[in-house]
């Protein structure tokens, strides 16, 4: 029995609790965060490759074996996510070095940090619904605390929304668990795949999986639940955005995706219309908003909304090639909007704001922060070099191939708006002139994540097909389940 | 809140939440219990202290120090705890069990390393709930 399943959520849960213990010896704290932040990423490389080789891994917390026991469970799909996860907090702990305060926002960040990422490599290694709902709220407690950490009074108040959300999204939530719990008599997501299937038809099914999509719509900012977003999106530390925008919204999307093809796989044609339906909305409504702002920062916010709806239009299809292409999207996503952030925060650390009005004139001032800001503009908006072209290449191709039309038509019309209001924003910032000269500099720390994160982005473009490979390998077995099953229940 | 009343009653209540709740630590093994709801009985308690006797005899709030060594410690206990089952159990968290014969009763008591992790729990919702609530009673 290997243990190395458990390491990505260990090796953060450790470190949390050894930098609440040493808050009074920076220097330790930051040996002991580069050693961690190096040896989760190591971990993740390797549970991806082992998992790529070897197929699908489990691992039994406390020995007892599943259905009665809680085990972690790691398919390509979680390995994707979590290898996403930890480039993109790698890079937002090495910008918070140099955003934060050196001594007590540092002390209070960091753990949090460190118990955030427990979480959601957590979610996305959990094979257990209720386990699930358990991380979920392990992520949302750092967040809250992280958002009002700073504390001023935009985001103590979006911090009372994120809470508010939260509260409500976990009550649905377990009240979807007990829905299915009452039928099933079980919590283990592989189990409840085998056990559900005599029930198909059975008005609860359709109404607890109509509840997750709700509640997993809400954690990903889907249409009519987006109202959230922006605020919290765009007030939260530079470091938080970056995380939040780039793997936080996607937990939902992977949630949903998890449900639906490992439980619900008999309701994907009933939902079909409905999600892609709230897709298109969120698309176009997200642009729309886009379009509107005069803030940085919130812009980015309402951009994520709007290529969220693009991710879960890839969901939606429901098909091999369309889900490849949504986890393309994702990790394409992820990086392109981790690095905008952090450009953006950059900006906030050299006037106090992030009002496009108040800067200018970059391109004189830092060429640099100039060109990868243009990588992450051309990312979004789909020009060829980076890997932006092939995210939404393969997701219009996939729509094609099934025959979905309009989608496909909304989503082309959308990717224009984008690439507008995108490339507006640039102009302003960088070319516009600029009222009075800014009296910092752009700090190497703060743009070599940048740098990094944009690097990656013409990477993915370039080197497009190893990961396409992947992501369609991971696709393939999503849409196997009984892979998933006998993984689990086999090592009974 | 300091009423004559209310002082009288937690002088009695107070300490008869805290051996209730070490009660249930102790039996949450087997039965209803452990370590999260004991630890949300304690912190009542003492919330029931602070609320009637406000700072007078114990300084709550320069004890902040405290209350985080309290829930730091907890966590570092169920960590290790869950750490001791992966290197001796072979799985994280795997609990191990041993039963004593407790001489002066003469009776076989069964120890579990799980209420080692329960204690660890114990001690960080009390810290949490003590620090937050006593946080909440500052004056700014």
């Amino acid at each position: 029995m290997s243990h190395l399943l458990i390491l990505p959520v260990l090796i953060p849960l450790g470190t949390a609790i050894l930098l609440l213990i040493l808050r009074f010896l920076p220097m330790a704290r930051r040996i002991v965060i580069a050693f961690a932040g190096v040896s989760i990423l190591g971990v993740n490389i390797s549970v991806l490759s082992k998992i790529y080789k070897e197929g699908i891994q489990t691992y039994q917390l406390g020995g007892w074996p599943a259905p009665y026991g809680i085990v972690l469970v790691g398919d390509l799909l979680s390995g994707i996510m979590m290898m996403l996860g930890s480039i993109i907090a790698v890079c937002a702990l090495f910008y918070s070095f140099g955003y934060l305060k050196e001594d007590g926002q540092q002390a209070i960040f960091h753990p949090l940090f460190f118990f955030l990422w427990t979480g959601t490599n957590g979610t996305f290694l959990t094979g257990d619904i209720f386990n699930l709902f358990v991380m979920f709220e392990i992520m949302l407690m750092s967040i809250y605390s992280l958002l009002a950490m700073l504390g001023d009074k935009k985001q103590i108040e979006s911090g009372l929304k994120l809470i508010s959300m939260g509260l409500l999204s976990s009550a649905i939530f377990l009240a979807a668990v007990g829905g299915i719990y009452a039928l099933t008599g079980t919590l283990n997501m592989a189990d409840l795949a085998v056990k559900i299937k005599p029930h198909a038809g059975h008005p609860l099914v359709g109404a607890v999986a109509m509840l997750f999509l709700g509640v997993f719509g809400l954690k990903a900012a889907m249409m009519p639940m987006h109202f959230w977003l922006p605020d919290v999106h765009s007030s939260a530390p530079t470091p938080i955005s970056a995380m939040l925008s780039g793997i936080l919204i996607k937990v939902g999307v992977y949630a949903i995706i998890r449900v639906f093809c490992l439980i619900f796989v008999d309701l994907q044609g009933a939902f079909q219309p409905f999600i892609l339906t709230l897709a298109c909305i969120t698309m176009f409504m997200g642009a729309m908003g886009a379009v509107a702002q005069t803030d940085l920062k919130r812009l980015l916010a309402y951009s994520s909304v709007s290529q969220i709806g693009y991710i879960l239009m890839g969901v939606g299809f429901f098909s091999v090639a369309g889900m490849g292409a949504a986890l393309f999207y994702m990790i394409s996503h992820g990086i392109i909007k981790a690095s905008l952030f952090m450009a953006a925060g950059i900006l906030k650390k050299m006037k106090g704001t992030t009002e496009m009005s108040e800067h200018g004139n970059m391109i004189n001032i830092s060429p640099v922060f100039t060109l990868f800001f243009l990588i992450g503009v051309a990312g979004l908006g789909g020009i060829p070099p980076s890997s932006g072209f092939f995210m939404k290449f393969q997701l219009i191709k996939a729509g094609l191939d099934g025959a979905f039309y309009l989608p496909v038509f909304v989503a082309l019309v959308v990717s224009l708006f984008t690439l507008f209001y995108l490339a507006q924003s640039w102009q302003k910032v960088c070319l516009m002139p600029q009222k009075e000269e800014p009296t910092i500099r752009p700090s190497f720390k703060l743009l070599l994540p940048v740098g990094v994160l944009a690097l990656l982005c013409l990477v993915l473009g370039f080197a497009a097909d190893p990961i396409i490979t992947l992501t369609t390998a991971a696709s393939q077995q999503l849409f196997s389940p009984e892979l998933y099953i006998k993984a689990v229940m086999g090592s009974m | 809140m300091n009423s004559l009343i209310f002082r009288s009653i937690i002088k009695i209540v107070s300490p008869i939440l805290m051996l209730f709740s070490v009660y249930l630590l102790l039996r949450g093994h087997q039965l209803p219990g452990g370590g999260f709801i004991a630890g949300l009985m304690t912190s009542a308690g003492l919330v029931l202290i602070y609320l009637a006797y406000g700072c007078e005899r114990f300084d709550w709030r320069h004890r902040s120090r405290f209350f985080y060594f309290l829930f730091t410690s907890g966590l570092t206990i169920s960590f290790l705890t869950g750490l001791a089952g992966l290197f001796w159990g072979g799985f994280f968290l795997k609990s191990g069990f041993a039963h004593v014969h407790m001489p002066l009763i003469n009776e076989d008591w069964e120890f579990a390393s799980a209420a080692v992790f329960d204690f660890g729990v114990y001690l960080v919702v009390c810290g949490v709930c003590v620090s937050l609530m006593t946080m909440l009673g500052e004056e700014e």
